[in-house]
Order: structure tokens, then C-alpha cells, then sequence
């Protein structure tokens, strides 16, 4: 009996000793050895392959650096910069194969891995091979990119340090090729924007700009939409509601931007992320204040964009004598159409319908999309019909006529949910960390505060004129009665000049108008300086309508400037100029003879 | 040319951006086609729309020397224009190939010097068409009140019967009948209008009889229908071929 006791635990502890040794040791060794063997199959064709491209790109540098040889003797130097650069790039390929055959190689089956080759990390399939920016963004790992616009800008997604939420950062960087124009049009609809709470932190150096905005983590409307119509033909109840739903939460937003006084004028799929069901509207390259004195510009994407706003654009009218916020509401439509047909509308309002869809959410999308002044007054009255179908039982039998457009019953308009607010982290400043609030407080001692006292007393009695008023003024008010630019006093320092004239009908002739201005200034002993960084970075700061406020005379100093002169085109297509200093601002005429 | 022609005519003289806009509108996609055709899939679609940009700014230099009596229909002056931009455009992208330094003939030079015989094919002439009356239908709707303008495209462009038509909307089948004829005639006016102003020849003035816009209000309703759609399909494919 003892002995069959022995037997049986001796059994047992030779086979969990075994088992152990199977799985401590045996298993291990086994995988180290597969993965060895591994390691050594991929040398063998990671050294095959380099010593094959080898040759191959040193062949291509040659016959590259004779070409580039070839360019410069037929004095054709662009080519053959292109040339060089190309011969460059394979040269460096050679070498890194050739370092790769010589020492990564065998690196690697020692399982070493060389350095500065660490795996990056995972980013989701929105996402491309994250590159490295140039330069780093204080306060932000970048964690991976995204597909860049039509803006030229850089954008990445980046995780904050300060409180691990991912961000998205566009950067305009003039060394990686942005052009200035897009920064200042940048700059001017995020300065816009920040009033949304929509920018979390921005900054401008000599080099670049940059801001930084939420992620949402999610497909852009075009793959959604793709997918709710990839199980039928047609869109049944429950895809439909999930349509109105995104078409609520875009309509809200494009409200809170209206009420704000702002307008997105860039409404489209490519925009729209979908994300906790909600449809987040991004890119804020082309926000713009509703009561902006600019001249419209066709900026926006075919199909998307009211065909009016084009017309309008051409014929040099200003943003504010129309109503923005109608444009969104026909992109609103636009996307509403896509939505149910899965493409864009290729025949702007007449565009017909091939696959079955509700009459009443078809109205909606008529309705918006229809003339300017046919279509729904206000975002609101479209959000109004979206919700009436969207809280019906069933949203396919819902009629035109029981729309409150058409019946014209005021309804209440549900209140936003899931509404994130960003913590008030915006940095006027062009510098600091993330999050770092610079403010630009002005002491109140003595001089200056008489000064700030004066200035806000002013700035109060312009604020209770009306835009209206506003706009009556300069009506009434003949140019003849204005000073011209030459009969005023030399302002005592330099003078930052912006020239807006881009944005004028003929931005040839004003251009022409602006340089022969500041030339006879120059010889009446004007301190002048035309700097385009400069100029990039005050229109980041300089409000839509400028006048002399605390604000205005703080950056004034903080640059070194005594004043700014704004040349741009008038209502009347003249050339006028504003100078602001720290005193006062002056709208004057440019007359050029 | 009639007066409507001429005023048209006068205005892209004048540089009317208004009536630029509305050729660039009307006409633009048929012409891209026709270069992308010509192109043979040479040129891409950046090309296209430069090229048609192109044709589009030669007709301003073009419309200047216009001479009427020649008897050249508006569509064939225009797919002219289209074509001698895309030749220039190809030779001169040949000379840049050649680098041989001979500068290729400017647009003018060659639009002048050249009387080549266009074949234009019928399907380019049913889409100018298609458009000149996707046209007046625009000009319609942006004159003719909302919900009428609506009851009409149910009941024309979206084949709806009276009655489906009179419970969507809430109205009596008598309204949608009295709507129908109201947008009914506005149209048919603009149509004329249209059909005049692009028009440079009285046979291309005679198209809408041809195309049986002079019938009755069915065979009116009908044949506006079949345009209507036929032109959707087409802008669809030349959108997305260019998306």
C-alpha cells in the first residue's frame, strides 16, 4: 500500500516536474529557436534584397547626377536642382542598405534592434504612418497624422500632457511650403473661432502656425454614409433615423456658430466626423464673422457651395451685405442629400432623387437647397421640420405638409446634448505652454490708466452704435468728406503696413494704388514696414473691425510699432486706408494721381 | 441673331460676370466632357477644368470678333473654342517634349487662321440642348414661388400623380392643377427665352418645336421629364468622374 502511495506521488511529481520543465524551459527554448530560425531566413532575404537595390540605386544616383550635369550645361537650373536632389536621395538609399546589409542585418538576428527604428505606435485607420513634425509641439506627443486638406496645412493628432486628451494640430509652417496668404486667412477664422471655445491653444512664431482643436475619434460622414448604404439599396427606417440624427447634431452646431455670430462656409462630408452618434463639425479654415466688412470669396468645395455665393463673390460683394448663415443652411441641405443618395448633388437644388426616400425629409433637403431667398430663413427653422421627422414614430410617414415650415407652428428645439465645453485655455499671446494662460493685463497706474479710462469711454460709445448705424455712417458719409492719407500728420515711429487688397475686385490696381501711396509717404518722411511675418502675426490679433482699444495700444507697444495702416478696398471699390494707433483710428482716402 | 442673343452676346463683351458665371454654369459640364473625350484619357481632370476655363476665357477675346453672318450654331462655336484650346494645349505641351524652342501658334492666331469642319455628333447637341432647358427650369425656379415650383417638379420631374401630390403637401387636387399650370407656363416662356439666347442659327432656334415643347401639356410635361433626367444622368457621370 505505502509503496503503490510512493509509486503514485512520485508518478505525479515526475509528470508536473515534466510539464514544468515542458513549459518553463522546453516551449522557450523551442520558440527561441523558431524565431531564431526566423531571424535568419529574413537576413538571408533582407541581404539579398540590399544587394540587390544596391546596385540598382547607385545605377539610378549616376545616371541622375548626369543628367543633372547635362540640365546645367543646357542652363536649365530648376531641372537640375530637381535632378541633384533626386541623385541625393538615392545616394542616401545606397548607403542606408548599405549600413543595413553591413551592420542592421546581423543586428537584427541577434535580435537586436537598431536604433532610432522603434516601432511606432498604432494609430487608428483614419490615420496615415505617423511622420515626426520638424519641430515639436511643446506640451503635445505627437501620436500620428491626418490627410491633409486643401489648405497645404500639416495636421496631426497629438496627445496632451497636460491632461492625456488627444487633440488635432494644424500646422502652417512657411519652411515646409504654406504660403502666408492661407496663414492670415488661417489666423483670421481661428481668431473667429476662439469665440466658439473651439481652439484650445494656438501660436505663431516667425517660422510657423499653429492651433490646436479637440479629436473626435471617428470615419468622416463619407465613410459612414458609404456604410449605411452598403446592407440595401435604400435607407429603411432605422439608417433614416440615424440620418436625421447626424443632420440634428450638424444643424445645432452650425446654430451655435450662427448665434455666434459666425459662419462655417465649408460644410461638407469630408468635414463632419461621426463620433458618440453625434456629427462633429470640424475645420475651422474658413469661419468667418457674419459681420465681416471682407469682400466674399468663392473659397468652399463645388457641390457643397450655393452656386448664389459664387455669383455674389464675382460680382465683389461684402460678407456682410449678405446672409452667411444662409449659405450653411443650402451646405446643410447639400449634405442631407448625400446622406440619402450616397453621393453628392451633381445638379445643385435640381438634383433628383434615385433611391426611395421619405417625401418630407426630401422637402427639408428642397428646401435648403433652393434659392437664396427661398430657402429656410435660419438654420433654426430647418432644425425645427429635421426634429418634427426625427421625433415622429415613423419617420417615413411624415409629410411635408405636417412641417413646420409649412404649417407655421413655432416649435421648441431640443436642447444640445453631449455638448463638450473646452476649459477657456485659449492663449492670445504667441507663446507658453499648453494651456498656459499669457494674459496681456495692463497695469492700472497713473498715465496709462487715464489713458485706458479715455480709450474705453470711446470704445463704449462706439459700441452702442449698431452695425446698421454703422453701415448708415459710411453710406452718408461721401468720400470727398474724408482726409486723404497725405494730408495728415507723420506719425512719430514705424508704421506696420496690411494691405488687403486680395480681397479687393481689381487686386492689381489696388495693389498698384497701395505702392504708390507708400512711396509718396515714404518721401513725406514716413516710417514704413511692409514684413510679411510681422503682418501675419498682428492679423492674428487685430480684430475684424480694428479701432483703438486697451487691447489694440498693449500689442502696439508689445511689437514696437506706433500704428498700423490697413489698405483694402471700400464699398464704393476705392481704395481706402486706416490707421490705428494707440490714440486714435483714422479711415482715410487714398488718392493717387 | 435675335435681340435676346445679342443682349447675351453684349453682356460677356461687357464682362458681365453675372453672364459668365451663368455659360460657366450652363455649359461647362458638356464641354468638359467633350475635352475629356478628345483627350482620350491624355490629359486629366485638372486639365479638363483648366481647358474648359481656358475655352471659356478665348470665347472673351473671341466674342469680340463674332461674326454672325458665317451662320455657325452657338453649340459648334462653342465645342470650336473647345476644341482649338485642347490643340494648343497639346502643342503645346509637344514643343515643351521637343524643347526644340518653337513657340506653339497662339489660341487667336489659330481660331482665326482655321476653318476646320467640326463633327459634332449628336449626343454633344442633345446635351446642349438638355442644358439650355436645365436652364430655363433654374431660371423658373428662382422666379416662381416655393411651393409652387415644387408642386410642379413632383408632379413633372418626379412622375407623382395630383392626388399624391395634393396629401403631401395639404392642398387640393384643383390647386396642384392651378400650380401646375402656372409653373407650366412660366416655363415655357423661359425655355423660349433660353432656347433664343443661346441660339445663333434659326435652326437651333427651331430645337423646342423638334423636341416636341410645343405640344400639348403632357407631351409638354413628358419631354421635359426625359431631358430633365437625361441631363441628371449626365451631370452624375461627369461629376463623378471628376470626384
Amino acid at each position: 500500500m505505502f509503496s503503490f502511495l510512493t509509486g503514485l506521488v512520485l508518478t505525479l511529481m515526475i509528470i508536473v516536474g515534466t510539464t514544468v520543465l515542458f513549459v518553463t524551459v522546453f516551449l522557450p527554448l523551442c520558440g527561441a529557436i523558431f524565431r531564431f530560425i526566423g531571424r535568419i531566413i529574413r537576413f538571408f532575404v533582407q541581404e539579398t534584397i540590399d544587394l540587390i537595390l544596391i546596385p540598382v540605386a547607385l545605377f539610378v544616383c549616376i545616371i541622375k547626377v548626369l543628367r543633372a550635369g547635362l540640365c546645367v550645361v543646357l542652363a536649365r537650373w530648376d531641372i537640375a536642382n530637381i535632378e541633384i536632389r533626386a541623385a541625393q536621395k538615392r545616394f542616401n538609399e545606397a548607403w542606408n542598405r548599405l549600413v543595413a546589409l553591413l551592420i542592421d542585418n546581423p543586428l537584427r538576428v541577434l535580435a537586436i534592434e537598431p536604433s532610432g527604428q522603434a516601432k511606432q505606435p498604432q494609430v487608428n485607420q483614419r490615420r496615415s504612418t505617423p511622420t515626426p513634425p520638424s519641430k515639436k509641439f511643446e506640451g503635445y506627443n505627437i501620436v500620428g497624422t491626418l490627410q491633409s486638406g486643401g489648405s497645404g496645412a500639416k495636421i496631426y493628432i497629438a496627445n496632451s500632457n497636460h491632461n492625456k486628451s488627444q487633440v488635432v494640430i494644424k500646422c502652417f509652417d512657411i519652411t515646409d511650403g504654406s504660403a502666408l496668404p492661407q496663414i492670415v486667412r488661417e489666423s483670421r477664422s481661428m481668431e473667429a473661432a476662439k469665440g466658439l471655445g473651439l481652439i484650445i491653444e494656438h501660436h505663431l512664431t516667425d517660422e510657423r502656425f499653429w492651433y490646436a482643436t479637440p479629436y473626435h475619434n471617428g470615419d468622416h460622414l463619407g465613410v459612414v454614409t458609404a456604410s449605411l448604404h452598403r446592407s440595401s439599396s435604400h435607407l429603411n427606417n432605422q439608417c433614416l433615423r440615424k440620418v436625421l440624427l447626424y443632420q440634428q447634431t450638424l444643424l445645432q452646431t452650425l446654430r451655435e456658430y450662427h448665434l455666434a455670430g459666425l459662419w462655417h462656409k465649408d460644410v461638407k462630408p469630408d468635414n463632419i466626423i461621426v463620433h458618440d452618434e453625434r456629427a462633429h463639425l470640424v475645420d475651422l479654415g474658413l469661419v468667418t464673422p457674419l459681420a465681416s466688412a471682407m469682400t466674399l470669396t468663392t473659397h468652399g468645395t463645388e457641390y457643397f457651395r450655393d452656386p448664389e455665393l459664387v455669383r455674389r463673390a464675382m460680382r465683389g460683394v461684402k460678407v456682410h451685405q449678405v446672409d452667411g448663415s444662409k449659405f450653411d443652411v443650402y451646405s446643410a441641405g447639400a449634405v442631407l442629400y448625400f446622406m440619402l443618395e450616397n453621393t453628392f448633388p451633381p445638379h445643385g437644388g435640381l438634383s433628383g432623387f434615385s433611391k426611395n426616400s421619405p417625401e418630407g425629409i426630401r422637402w427639408i433637403v428642397r428646401r435648403a437647397m433652393s434659392e437664396y431667398d427661398k430657402r429656410y430663413g435660419s438654420i433654426e427653422e430647418m432644425l425645427a421640420d429635421v426634429e418634427t421627422i426625427l421625433h415622429s414614430k415613423n419617420v417615413s410617414l411624415v409629410r411635408p405638409a405636417d412641417l413646420p415650415s409649412m404649417t407655421n407652428k413655432s416649435v421648441t428645439l431640443d436642447s444640445v446634448a453631449h455638448k463638450k465645453s473646452i476649459p477657456n485655455q485659449t492663449t492670445p499671446s504667441t507663446g507658453g505652454g499648453p494651456f498656459q494662460h499669457v494674459s496681456n493685463k495692463t497695469r492700472p497706474m497713473g498715465v496709462l490708466a487715464l489713458l485706458a479710462a479715455i480709450i474705453m469711454g470711446t470704445a463704449a460709445v462706439y459700441s452702442t452704435t449698431t452695425p446698421k448705424d454703422v453701415e448708415n455712417t459710411t453710406n452718408t458719409t461721401t468720400l470727398s468728406a474724408q482726409p486723404t492719407i497725405f494730408d495728415i500728420t507723420t506719425p512719430p515711429g514705424t508704421i506696420l503696413v496690411l494691405d488687403d487688397c486680395a480681397m479687393a475686385s481689381n487686386p492689381e490696381q489696388c495693389r498698384a494704388d497701395v505702392k504708390t501711396a507708400l512711396t509718396l509717404l515714404t518721401a513725406q518722411g514716413w516710417d514704413i514696414t511692409v514684413d510679411p511675418i510681422a503682418e501675419a502675426r498682428t492679423r492674428v490679433w487685430l480684430p475684424e473691425n480694428p479701432q483703438n482699444t486697451i487691447e489694440v495700444a498693449t500689442k502696439l507697444e508689445h511689437e514696437q510699432f506706433a500704428g498700423i495702416l490697413i489698405f483694402q478696398e471700400d464699398e464704393n471699390y476705392d481704395v481706402v486706408a486706416t490707421l490705428l494707433t494707440s490714440q486714435t483710428t483714422i479711415r482715410m482716402r487714398v488718392v493717387v494721381e | 441673331m435675335n435681340a435676346l442673343t445679342t443682349t447675351f452676346v453684349r453682356r460677356l463683351r461687357d464682362r458681365d460676370e453675372a453672364a459668365w458665371f451663368e455659360l460657366w454654369q450652363d455649359f461647362g459640364p458638356a464641354i468638359r466632357f467633350q475635352l475629356s473625350k478628345w483627350g482620350g484619357g491624355r490629359i486629366g481632370i485638372e486639365t479638363v477644368q483648366d481647358l474648359t476655363q481656358d475655352t471659356l476665357a478665348a470665347l472673351s477675346t473671341c466674342i469680340e470678333r463674332y461674326d454672325p453672318n458665317r451662320g455657325a450654331r452657338f453649340s459648334t462655336w462653342l465645342l470650336s473654342i473647345a476644341k482649338h484650346t485642347l490643340g494648343d494645349e497639346m502643342d503645346r505641351r509637344n514643343a515643351q517634349k521637343r524643347n526644340s524652342g518653337v513657340k506653339p501658334l497662339s489660341l487667336d492666331e489659330r481660331i482665326d487662321s482655321s476653318n476646320v469642319a467640326l463633327e459634332v455628333d449628336d449626343i454633344f447637341e442633345q446635351r446642349m440642348f438638355a442644358a439650355k432647358i436645365c436652364a430655363a427650369i433654374r431660371r423658373t425656379e428662382s422666379e416662381a414661388d416655393f411651393v409652387q415650383f415644387q408642386v410642379w417638379r413632383m408632379r413633372a420631374l418626379d412622375n407623382k400623380t395630383g392626388k399624391e401630390v395634393s396629401e403631401a403637401l395639404g392642398i387640393s387636387e384643383p390647386t396642384v392643377s392651378r400650380y401646375m399650370a402656372k409653373v407650366r407656363d412660366q416655363l415655357k416662356q423661359r425655355i423660349a427665352e433660353v432656347v433664343m439666347q443661346y441660339s445663333f442659327t434659326p435652326e437651333e432656334e427651331a430645337e423646342a418645336q423638334k423636341a416636341s415643347l410645343s405640344g400639348s401639356e403632357s407631351v409638354f410635361d413628358d419631354s421635359i421629364s426625359n431631358l430633365y433626367h437625361s441631363h441628371q444622368i449626365f451631370l452624375g457621370e461627369e461629376a463623378g468622374g471628376r470626384m
